[in-house]
């Protein structure tokens, strides 16, 4: 009789795994990383051309008055409010992580350019290599964003 | 029912690493084309400072940039890397669902 009851035991025990097991296969698919978010490879786009333009206009008066900070700074107001609308929606999607660390990345380098501009007017030599770094940091968030389209990346 | 459990194993390796192995060299070239571009771009504040063409504090922010670039590009190797692992792991998971609703002779799961 308690042999029995053991045996019967040691079966439910395997029944139960096989059903977690079964259970856990047929969840379909696991998903590590947030999915594909339009509005964020929209807004991102459009910070970039934002930043391009700005770059283009800068060295356009390299020499002018109008290269100082001070006749720019809508644009360093803009690029801050568009960063902050992209963070908070970031932030807002699940296992979205690490393109929140990498939007916040690109805050600092925001805040850090408009530092430099503070300092004085930027020369083509000081804009190549911003502009090579900001298109990096652009290129990676969209990048991994498309990719998180599952197969499209 | 037969499952053939080290088939069914060998089958999903083949599936997991098939993914990988799809996956990996995009994610390669693309850190080889940023990592070049990074240099370069450490070259240029680099040369513009021995210069003198920027002071320490504008090298200073520069550089700040360029390390937030590096950052960025990083974790998206990172990300593009948990994306194939987990593209690698549903391939794997679809074998397994296949063999044993082909075992069962029916779409159990």
């Amino acid at each position: 009789m308690k042999k029995n009851i053991i045996l019967y035991l040691k079966s439910c025990r395997h029944l139960f795994v096989i059903l977690v097991v079964l259970s856990i296969i047929s969840g379909c698919s696991v998903m590590m990383i947030s999915d594909y978010d339009e509005k964020t490879d929209t807004a991102v786009t459009e910070l970039q051309k934002q930043v391009e333009t700005f770059f283009v206009t800068v060295e356009s008066q390299v020499g002018l008055p109008e290269c100082k900070y001070e006749d720019h700074k809508s644009f360093y107001q803009d690029s801050k409010i568009a960063i902050s609308a992209i963070e908070v929606r970031a932030r807002a999607l699940p296992k979205n992580e690490i393109t929140i660390k990498m939007v916040g990345l690109l805050n600092d380098s925001l805040n850090s350019l408009e530092e430099l501009h503070k300092l004085g007017c930027l020369t083509p030599g000081h804009i190549a290599p911003l502009r090579s770094n900001f298109n990096s940091s652009f290129t990676a968030i969209l990048k991994l964003e498309l990719a998180k389209k599952r197969g499209d990346g | 029912m037969s499952i053939d459990v080290a088939d069914i194993a060998a089958k999903m390796l083949e599936a997991f690493k098939g993914q990988l192995t799809k996956k990996w060299p995009e994610v390669k070239v693309y850190a080889e084309t940023e990592a070049r571009k990074l240099a370069e771009t450490l070259v240029m504040i680099e040369k513009l400072k021995l210069a003198g063409e920027i002071t320490d504090e504008q090298a200073k922010l520069q550089l700040q940039i360029q390390k937030n670039a590096c950052r960025t590009v990083f974790l998206a190797i990172e990300g593009l890397g948990i994306i194939a692992v987990e593209q690698a792991i549903n391939a794997a998971l679809g074998v397994l669902k296949d063999a044993i609703n082909t075992a069962l002779k029916f779409p159990l799961i």
